[in-house]
C-alpha cells in the first residue's frame, strides 16, 4: 500500500520534471517529502527547515499555523527550501492532480533559486547551517541559562534585518584592514618551567584575553575616528563587531545575521518567484489538460480582480503572463513607446515571437524593486481595478485617494523598496565623542512606527552598552481641518495640516529622551521622496 | 522524543500566559476581549509579545486595493488583517493580537483567580459523537459532501480527458464517485455534562449606562468559565422591571425600561422556565441576578426569600447575586436582607462598586468550585 503509494508519486514526480524541462525550466534536483498536517504546520514555522534554533517566536509561528487550519480551514499550500538538493514537502492528503500541481510549482522556485542572480550567493547547504546554529545556541543556552540567551535573542532579533542586504555582491565597509588582521597578544604570566605554562596560563583563558584586547583595540580606534566616512548600513554587523558583548553573544549576532542574509533574496523577489511558480503551474497544466480553460487559472484571475488588499503574488504572475505576451507580440521598443493610437496599440502582433525569451531574461536578472518599476505598465493597470489609500485621522479609517497609476505605482514600490523597511543607518558609534551610537532614519515622508522604535531602540542599548541615538523625522498637527469644508465636500474626508519635524531619540539606559533636531541636522535625512497620495484638496 | 517545536511552542504559551496574567485585570476591566462572539478563539491584545522592529506606521505607509469604490471613500477591508498587502517582513508571520483558545483563556481565569475545577452534579453522562472535521477524504456520509469541490475536480478531469472544446463550447460538469470530496474527522467520545446559565438584570432606568456594561462584561467571563466546564451549555436571559419577560441576549443588555423593581418577577419566571424546560436531574443550573439592589416594599423578604429558599435553591448548582452599585449611590437593601435571612452555599452575593471589582466578585461567584 505504501509503496505503491510512493511509486505513484515517483511517477507523477517524473513526469512533472519531464513537463518543467521540456519547457525549459532548469531546477536543481528536488527531494519530495510526504507530510502530514501537523508536521507541515511545524515545517512552516521554521520557514521550510527541519530544525531551527530554540525561540519562543518559533512557537508562536507554529501556533498561529495551527490554528489557522484547525480552525480557519486555511493551509499552508507548497512549503520549498532554496538548498540543492532542493526539499519540498507534500501533504499527505493531496490528490494525485493537486500533487502534480504543487510539484511543477515547487520546481518553478527551484529554477528560479538556482537561476535568479540575487540567489546566487546563499549558501546551498543551509540546512547544514540551521542545524549547527541550533547545536550552538543550545550550548550557550545549557551554559548561561535559557532564560539569558533567549532574551538576548529577542534583542538581537529586533535587528534581524537591519543589514546589507548587497553585502554579498560587494565588498565594502566593515572587512577589516590588513593591519588589523594581525592578532594583539596578551600578556603571559611569567613561568619557570615550560610544562607549567598550559596550566598557569591556559589556552583557553589566553583566547578569552585575546578577544576582550582586540576588542578593546577595536574600540579604541572606533573612538579615534569621529565620524565613520559614509553612513553604513548594517547595523547588526556593525553592534556584532564594535558593541559591549561576551563572545557567545557576538556569535549569536553572526547567526542571526548569517540566517538574515539567506532569507534575504526570497524577500526581494517574492513578487516574481510566487508569481513564476504560478505562472508555470498554470501554463503547464493547462497545457496539459487544454490551453485557456484550466479552472485554477480563472480563479486565480478572479482571486486578484475581487475587492480587497492587492494580493501580490497573483499580480506577479499576471506580469509574466503580460511579460509573455507583449514579447511575443512585439509590443516594445520604440515603435511601441512612440506609438498613441490606444486602437492601434490594441491589435499590435508583430509575430515578434520573443516572449519565453523575454521571461527567462527577467527571471535570470531581475529583483522585484526591477520587475514592478519596469513591467507594472499602465497598459496592465489599466486592466486592473487598483485604487491606493490613506489612513486619514480625522476619520480613524483608510480612504480610498487616487486611481491614477503613478500614485498606485509608487505605493507599491515603497512596499518592496529596502525590503518594505525605513532605510535605517549607523552614522557613528563615537557620538558626541562619548562613544554612543547614532543612527539615521533616511526619511522618505513615510514615519517610523515611533512606539516600536523605541522599544527597539532599549533593545540596542541592551547590545551596545551606551546611550543610543536615532535621527529622525515626525509629523506635527499644526492646523485643525476647517469645519465648513466638511460640509462643503461630504463626499471625501478633510485633513489636518502637518508639519515634518525633525527628533533626536535618546535612550541612555533610563531614560527615553525627545530632542529638537536643527533644519541643517533634518536636510541631512530628508531624502527628496514622497509617498503620500492625500489629494491636495482634503488638506486644511 | 519531544519533538523540537513543541518546546518552543511551550516557552511561547508560557510567555502568552504570562502576559495575560499580569494583564488581566486591565483585560477585564477595560472590556478589550469581552463581545468576540463565539468561535473557539479569542483575540488578545497585548503588544508585549512581539519582537520590536524599525517599520513604517502602518497610517502613514497606506496601500494598494482592488476594486470599485470612489474617491474619498472608505475601504471595506482591514488592511492589517490581509497581510498579503504587506511585504517587507521577514518569513513567518506577524501579529498585533494574540489569538488564544477559549480553553486556554479560561484555564487562565481559572488559576489567576484560584477557581476550583467544578464538579458536575452527579447527574448521568451521555457519550456524545463530536467530530472535528479537519481533512479532506474521497469517501464519506452525503452530509459531508463538499459540493464545490467536487465539482472542481469533475471539471478538472473532464477537461483533461476531452478532446479540446472549440471556442464557445460549453462543457457539462458531471461529478463521478472519483471527484467526491469529503469532510473528513475523527469521531470522539466524550462525557457530556448539561449545564444551563440564567442571566437576570433589572432592567429599571438606573440600571443603564455603566452599570449594564459591567454586568455584561462580568457574564462574558462567567460564561467563558461555565461553558468550558461543560460540554453543552444553554442561556436564557431575563429581564425584570415589575414585570419579567424572557429576552434574547442582545435585547438583555440594550434594553432599559422605566417601571419599578419586583425582584420576585423575575425569581418566579426564572423558577417557572426550570420547571418547564430544564430537570435538574440532567441540568446542572446556574443562575446569576444582578440590580442595584432596590426592590418593592417587602418584596424582598416576603416573595424572594421564600421562592429562593423553598424552590429555587435545592434545583441550582448556584444561585449568585451581584448588586452593582457606582459609586455614590446608596445600596439598597436587596442583599443584606438576603444575606441575614438565607444560609446555603449555593446562594453567594458579590457588591460591585466598579469596573475593577470584577475580577473580585467573578471570584466570589465561581470560587466555590459548584
Amino acid at each position: 500500500m505504501l509503496s505503491s503509494k510512493i511509486r505513484e508519486l515517483e511517477e507523477l514526480r517524473k513526469q512533472a520534471r519531464q513537463l518543467v524541462e521540456a519547457a525549459g525550466l532548469d531546477p536543481w534536483p528536488v527531494i519530495f517529502g510526504v507530510v502530514d498536517h501537523d508536521q507541515l504546520n511545524e515545517y512552516s514555522a521554521y520557514d521550510g527547515f527541519p530544525e531551527r534554533f530554540p525561540h519562543w517566536s518559533f512557537g508562536m509561528s507554529y501556533d498561529y499555523f495551527r490554528k489557522r487550519s484547525a480552525y480557519a480551514g486555511w493551509w499552508t499550500y507548497e512549503l520549498v527550501i532554496n538548498t540543492n538538493p532542493a526539499i519540498a514537502y507534500l501533504r499527505e492528503s493531496n490528490t494525485p492532480v493537486e500533487n502534480k500541481g504543487v510539484m511543477i510549482h515547487v520546481y518553478a522556485h527551484v529554477d528560479f533559486f538556482k537561476n535568479n542572480y540575487w540567489f546566487s550567493k546563499t549558501p546551498k547547504d543551509m540546512i547544514q547551517v540551521m542545524h549547527t546554529h541550533a547545536e550552538r545556541i543550545e550550548e550557550y543556552m545549557e551554559k548561561y541559562g535559557i532564560e539569558k540567551v533567549e532574551s538576548f535573542i529577542d534583542k538581537a532579533l529586533s535587528l534581524q534585518y537591519e543589514i546589507d542586504q548587497y553585502a554579498p555582491f560587494v565588498k565594502r565597509g566593515l572587512k577589516p584592514r590588513a593591519e588589523e588582521e594581525q592578532e594583539p597578544e596578551p600578556s603571559r604570566i611569567p613561568v619557570k618551567r615550560d610544562y607549567m605554562d598550559r596550566f598557569i596560563n591556559p589556552p583557553k583563558w589566553l583566547e578569552e584575553r585575546r578577544a576582550k584586547l582586540k576588542q578593546a583595540q577595536e574600540r579604541a580606534k572606533l573612538r579615534d575616528e569621529t565620524e565613520l566616512l559614509k553612513p553604513h548600513k548594517d547595523i547588526l554587523g556593525f553592534i556584532m563587531k564594535y558593541g559591549r558583548l561576551e563572545n557567545w553573544q557576538r556569535d549569536i549576532l553572526a547567526m542571526i545575521r548569517e540566517e538574515s542574509l539567506y532569507f534575504v533574496p526570497q524577500i526581494q523577489t517574492k513578487i516574481m518567484n510566487e508569481g513564476w511558480a504560478m505562472f508555470w503551474q498554470s501554463k503547464l497544466m493547462a497545457e496539459f489538460a487544454r490551453p485557456e480553460e484550466f479552472i485554477d487559472h480563472a480563479d486565480m484571475v478572479s482571486k486578484v480582480l475581487t475587492g480587497g488588499a492587492l494580493n501580490p503574488y497573483a499580480l506577479g504572475k499576471l506580469i509574466w503572463e503580460d511579460i509573455k505576451e507583449r514579447w511575443d507580440k512585439g509590443r516594445f521598443g520604440r515603435d511601441w513607446e512612440l506609438c498613441k493610437d490606444p486602437e492601434k496599440k490594441r491589435r499590435w502582433d508583430t509575430k515578434a515571437n520573443l516572449g519565453t525569451e523575454k521571461i527567462f531574461e527577467v527571471r535570470r536578472t531581475y529583483n522585484d524593486v526591477m520587475f514592478l518599476s519596469e513591467f507594472f505598465t499602465p497598459e496592465l493597470f489599466e486592466k486592473l481595478k487598483l485604487f491606493a489609500y490613506e489612513y486619514i485621522p480625522e476619520t480613524g479609517a483608510y480612504h480610498i485617494t487616487s486611481r491614477s497609476y503613478e500614485d498606485v505605482k509608487k505605493k507599491l514600490l515603497l512596499q518592496h523598496t529596502n525590503l518594505g523597511r525605513p532605510l535605517i543607518k549607523v552614522a557613528t558609534g563615537n557620538y558626541g565623542n562619548k562613544g554612543e551610537l547614532l543612527l539615521l532614519h533616511f526619511y522618505n515622508g513615510v514615519g517610523l512606527h515611533l512606539e516600536e522604535a523605541k522599544e527597539v531602540l532599549k533593545n540596542i542599548y541592551a547590545m551596545w552598552g551606551r546611550p543610543v541615538n536615532l535621527k529622525t523625522i515626525i509629523k506635527r498637527k499644526v492646523k485643525d481641518p476647517d469645519p465648513m469644508r466638511n460640509r462643503i465636500h461630504p463626499e471625501h474626508p478633510v485633513t489636518s495640516v502637518y508639519e515634518e519635524q525633525g527628533v533626536l531619540l535618546r535612550y541612555d539606559g533610563e531614560n527615553l529622551r525627545e530632542l529638537a533636531l536643527s533644519s541643517a541636522e533634518v536636510k541631512d535625512i530628508r531624502l527628496d521622496e514622497d509617498y503620500s497620495t492625500i489629494p491636495r484638496e482634503w488638506i486644511g | 522524543m519531544a519533538k523540537r517545536i513543541l518546546k518552543d511552542l511551550e516557552r511561547f504559551k508560557k510567555i502568552v500566559r504570562g502576559e495575560i496574567r499580569k494583564n488581566l485585570k486591565e483585560l477585564i476591566e477595560t472590556g478589550s476581549i469581552v463581545g468576540q462572539k463565539g468561535g473557539d478563539i479569542v483575540k488578545v491584545p497585548i503588544k508585549a509579545i512581539r519582537i520590536p522592529q524599525f517599520r513604517y506606521d502602518p497610517h502613514e505607509q497606506g496601500g494598494i486595493g482592488v476594486g470599485e469604490g470612489e474617491i474619498g471613500e472608505p475601504i471595506r477591508f482591514d488592511p492589517q488583517q490581509d497581510g498579503l498587502g504587506q511585504a517587507g517582513y521577514g518569513p513567518g508571520p506577524h501579529f498585533r493580537e494574540v489569538e488564544i483558545e477559549v480553553r486556554e483563556l479560561a484555564e487562565i481565569l481559572g488559576e489567576e483567580l484560584e477557581l476550583p475545577r467544578i464538579q458536575p452534579k452527579g447527574h448521568r453522562h451521555v457519550l456524545s459523537g463530536d467530530e472535528e472535521y479537519e481533512d479532506v477524504s474521497t469517501v464519506g456520509p452525503q452530509a459531508l459532501l463538499m459540493k464545490r469541490r467536487a465539482f472542481r475536480k469533475g471539471l478538472l478531469r473532464q477537461l483533461l480527458m476531452s478532446p479540446p472544446l472549440a471556442q464557445g463550447e460549453t462543457i457539462i460538469v458531471t461529478p463521478i464517485k472519483e471527484d467526491m470530496r469529503y469532510l473528513y474527522g475523527q469521531p470522539s467520545e466524550k462525557p457530556e455534562a448539561n449545564c444551563v446559565i440564567i442571566f437576570m438584570r433589572d432592567a429599571s432606568g438606573s440600571m443603564s449606562g455603566e452599570k449594564t456594561e459591567i454586568i455584561r462584561q462580568e457574564n462574558w467571563w462567567i460564561d467563558l468559565w461555565l461553558r468550558t466546564n461543560y460540554s453543552n451549555v444553554e442561556r436564557v436571559y431575563i429581564l425584570h422591571d415589575y414585570e419579567a419577560q424572557e429576552v434574547s441576549e442582545e435585547d438583555f443588555y440594550s434594553l432599559s425600561t422605566g417601571g419599578g423593581t419586583r425582584i420576585s418577577s423575575a425569581y418566579e419566571l426564572c423558577n417557572r422556565i426550570i420547571d418547564r424546560r430544564y430537570n435538574p436531574d440532567q441540568w446542572n443550573i446556574y443562575a446569576f441576578h444582578f440590580s442595584d439592589g432596590e426592590n418593592w416594599i417587602g418584596d424582598t423578604e416576603n416573595a424572594c426569600v421564600p421562592l429562593l429558599r423553598d424552590a429555587l435553591l435545592p434545583k441550582v448548582n448556584l444561585f449568585c447575586y451581584g448588586q452593582v452599585t457606582l459609586g455614590r449611590r446608596s445600596p439598597g437593601l436587596h442583599l443584606i436582607k438576603l444575606k441575614e435571612r438565607i444560609e446555603d452555599d449555593r446562594l453567594v452575593t458579590s457588591i460591585i462598586s466598579d469596573r475593577e471589582d470584577i475580577l473580585r466578585s467573578i471570584k466570589d461567584f465561581l470560587g466555590k468550585g459548584r
